[in-house]
């Protein structure tokens, strides 16, 4: 083969080349041979052939020909790379001696940061008395952040009991053709027994080839049942049609933006061992995570905003929004409340969106909601400035619908629980006033300099969630410092939307998806 | 190098490029939480406890009425280290002095105008209180005592070093309240303090506006740069007043003098009198030996400065030596 003749290739690139092109050998077998990581293998495959692009002569007959093999040749590997992440959840990654040495070194760094900030704020309570908004805000969010960080290194995911209760998966689904076959499939993968395993996949009145690619599915594995709407009814109307459809024990739903990884399922429904859990919510990953600046961000939020806030709500059992990525309802915990929950309203329209909290909110009444970190799901996140804006106004509308119901219950669960909830409400209201109050009324009226001990304090929280990914994430790579850049981007762009939402939350509207029966009624 | 090796490698520079910001604000922050240290005690001390013993007060015997004459007595410091700072019950132990001997504070606005022959509301027992330096402890001592016996005190401040928000001076802002609370005048002391500049080859010093400078490398400055220098300094003090709000109506003359007492140019002196006359009005200068005598209308007003050894004792002889009606 011309390419791995190349003789201006150095002598490693070349035998790369030979042996995982010419000779078949795995990434995997070459990097067990050499002694590095998989991917480190595939990385230096596709600089080598971009090498023998650019070495050769394009007046060179024999080098076009080596071009165009090496073109062939990444284009290939580049589609085949592309269909893998589509259809099955990523590998996990691993991480070298290296890795440990740099994650405890990120670990030395944001136990010092956390100290430093306690220190600061311990120095400068006192302030109390001379800025009391400005310096009860910050304490508050100091405390908030530094117990949320406390509270999750003492969490520990629910133990494997050896359960193995009936299962049944509820994938809703409007006009999603191109995912639905993909993501119906991705879930038969999972390891569960097959005879305690169904999948309920509903048509929510697509206009598209959602319910023929249901159906083809559903004609090779008897585990799968397809509803049919006549017409679009809503998502709510589905999820619920799904829940009386079957009589498992558990009900799980699955984003079909989302695929799980194998043991995913296996592993979330151990939070059921203990009998007043009455749902379990799983781990959410982010599955495009190299598609834009947007979802590097979203990656590390995703992850502080489960391994964090989430675990620190699963140590009182009081987690207030089971992802709608991935989660598990104990069946008798949502019946009761199943016809309610299809048809909330609130101020007098339909609630369309934020299934996910609301469902979330007739359970936690009266029984506990864990969290089960190892329970992984990964799942596509918007990736242009656009969607992503949409999606989270429609997140905070729900929020703040959802905020005033849990407001009024979760007063009755432990009081750290409760407290760390009404202050995650009413921080996001306090914030943007503190913001503008520091960032411009004092620089420019209020005599205050530039307003450096506010972005500084914003920098340090930032630098906490990013380094907190970092020492988490088994292998540590630069995708920490979105994390830190997503804070002051929730500053520009977010902090301000929890006005606009909350004077729009009368809105039916998804935004980021087609219109469904809920818009459709709010806009008649 | 592989892409990914880049990659490794950059991750592995955020860790430290990470601590940037906090090495480029820390010293804000470092100078951000002296300041709130500094504010946080900038709060005016409570008077402390003293009693006038009967021995003093048979001691202390009433003195003649106004007769054309004005005592003005001058703190360098209050509750510093220093020969020239008082402690805080000194301070007490002389204004409850003055008022056990029926004075009356003035206003800086009163000597002006008692100055320039103008009705002045002259109380029956006039004494003008100053405090140099512009320094916060000045005000956390006094404020009370002044305001347990009514009094009212001028403080000359070093308009440049005060807006360089020198820690261990007031600030503008404070200035402003404390005009605004009755008890104080704001002046200026030049715009440096009580500076003094080298004056010849073997480095002695002497006040800043009485003598031509000399350097190393020019030698005495010329009696045109003295007179930029200096004329500069008092107009940049007057401007400094204005642009705050203060009305200037007196000066106290840096290091005492203006050349009056010593000087290393005859021609220093009746320009300087002149400058501080035009733009302020009133010069505050030292006295030989700080024994003044009361000040008048006409000449140079000499203060009597109250220094670590200066007791009530000796506030009262001087006042009662120096009274002209005696």
């Amino acid at each position: 083969m011309a390419v791995v003749s190349d003789r201006a290739l150095d002598p490693g690139s070349r035998a790369l080349l030979d042996l995982t092109l010419r000779q078949g050998v795995s990434d995997e077998q070459v990097a067990k041979l050499v002694g590095a990581e998989p991917d480190d293998i595939a990385d230096r495959r596709a600089d080598a052939l971009e090498e023998v692009i650019e070495l050769a002569e394009p007046a060179d007959g024999e080098a076009e020909r080596v071009i165009a093999v090496a073109e062939r040749i990444l284009a290939e590997a580049r589609a085949a790379e592309d269909e893998r992440s589509e259809a099955a959840a990523p590998p996990r990654t691993t991480g070298n001696a290296l890795d440990l040495v740099l994650r405890l070194l990120a670990a030395g760094y944001l136990a010092l940061l956390l100290v430093a900030v306690i220190v600061y704020k311990a120095a400068f309570v006192e302030m109390l008395m001379v800025d009391p908004l400005l310096t009860a805000y910050g304490l508050v969010v100091c405390g908030y952040i530094v117990t949320r960080f406390v509270f999750s290194m003492v969490y520990r995911a629910p133990r494997d009991a050896g359960l193995e209760p009936r299962v049944a998966i509820v994938m809703p689904a409007f006009n999603e053709e191109e995912a639905i076959g993909r993501s119906l499939r991705s879930l038969l993968q999972v390891d569960y027994p097959h005879e305690k395993l169904e999948i309920v996949a509903v048509d929510d009145g697509s206009t598209d080839q959602t319910l023929a690619a249901m159906r083809a599915v559903a004609a090779d594995e008897p585990r799968v049942r397809v509803i049919a709407f006549g017409r679009n009814l809503g998502k709510r109307a589905a999820m619920a049609a799904g829940i009386r459809a079957t009589e498992a024990e558990v009900i799980a739903f699955v984003d079909s933006d989302s695929v799980l990884e194998p043991d995913a399922l296996r592993k979330l429904v151990q939070g059921f061992a203990d009998p007043k859990v009455g749902a379990v919510c799983g781990h959410a990953d982010v599955l495009n995570v190299g598609q834009s600046w947007l979802t590097r961000m979203q990656a590390v939020r995703y992850f502080v905003a489960f391994r964090v806030v989430k675990a620190a709500e699963s140590i009182f059992n009081t987690v207030t929004c089971c992802s709608g990525c991935f989660s598990a309802y104990r069946r008798e915990a949502i019946l009761p409340r199943l016809e309610w929950w299809e048809n909330q309203r609130f101020l007098g329209v339909q609630s369309t969106f934020g299934d996910d909290r609301s469902l979330t909110n007739c359970v936690l009444r009266d029984w506990r909601i864990k969290y089960h970190a190892n329970a992984v799901s990964h799942t596509a996140v918007p990736a242009t400035f656009h969607q992503f804006m949409r999606q989270q106004l429609r997140w905070k509308r729900s929020w703040t619908r959802e905020s005033l119901i849990v407001g009024r219950f979760v007063w009755r669960k432990n009081p750290l629980a409760s407290i760390a909830t009404y202050v995650g409400v009413v921080l996001p209201l306090v914030a943007p006033v503190i913001c503008v109050r520091t960032v411009v009324w004092q620089p420019l009226f209020g005599g205050g300099g530039v307003p450096l001990v506010y972005a500084l304090g914003v920098y340090a929280m930032a630098l906490g969630y990013g380094l907190y990914y970092a020492v988490r994430h088994p292998r540590y790579d630069h995708l920490w410092i979105f994390g830190v850049g997503f804070c002051f981007f929730y500053l520009a762009f977010l902090l301000w939307q929890t006005y606009f939402a909350m004077l729009t939350v009368r809105t039916t509207s998804w935004g980021t998806r087609p219109a469904t029966a809920g818009s459709h009624e709010a806009a008649a | 190098m592989t892409r990914a090796r880049l990659k490794r490698g950059g991750a592995l520079l955020l860790l430290p490029l990470s601590v940037l910001p906090f090495v480029l604000i820390g010293p804000a922050m470092v100078d951000s939480h002296r300041q709130f240290e500094r504010d946080k005690e900038a709060h005016a001390l409570p008077t402390p406890r003293l009693a006038i013993s009967p021995a003093e007060r048979a001691r202390w015997k009433p003195l003649p009425r106004f007769n054309g004459a004005v005592p003005v007595i001058a703190y360098e410091g209050v509750g510093e280290d220093g020969s020239r700072s008082v402690t805080h019950l000194q301070l007490a132990r002389q204004l409850a002095l003055l008022d056990a001997l029926g004075y009356d504070a003035i206003s800086i606005r009163q000597y002006s105008r008692w100055r320039r022959g103008e009705p002045a509301g002259m109380p029956q027992r006039p004494v003008l209180i100053t405090f140099d330096g512009g320094r916060l402890s000045s005000f956390r001592t006094a404020d009370r005592l002044l305001q347990r016996y009514g009094f009212r005190a001028t403080i000359f401040v070093p308009t440049a070093r005060i807006s360089e928000r020198d820690r261990a001076l007031l600030t503008w802002k404070e200035l402003h309240g404390m005009e605004r609370s009755g008890r104080w005048d704001v002046q200026a002391e030049g715009t440096r303090g009580d500076e003094r500049v080298v004056i010849g080859p073997d480095g002695a010093m002497g006040p800043a506006y009485a003598f031509r400078r000399y350097t190393e490398s020019d030698g005495a400055e010329t009696f045109a740069a003295w007179q930029a220098r200096v004329t500069r300094e008092v107009f940049d003090a007057r401007e400094d007043l204005l642009a705050h709000g203060f009305e200037p109506l007196a000066l106290s003359v840096p290091g005492g003098d203006y050349g009056r007492l010593a000087s290393n140019d005859g021609h220093i002196a009746p320009q300087v009198r002149d400058l501080i006359t035009t733009q302020f009005g009133v010069g505050f200068v030292r006295a030989p030996r700080n024994y003044p005598a009361y000040t008048k209308p006409a000449g140079d007003p000499a203060r009597f400065d109250l220094g670590r050894t200066t007791t009530a004792d000796d506030l009262y002889g001087w006042l009662r030596a120096k009274d002209p009606a005696r």
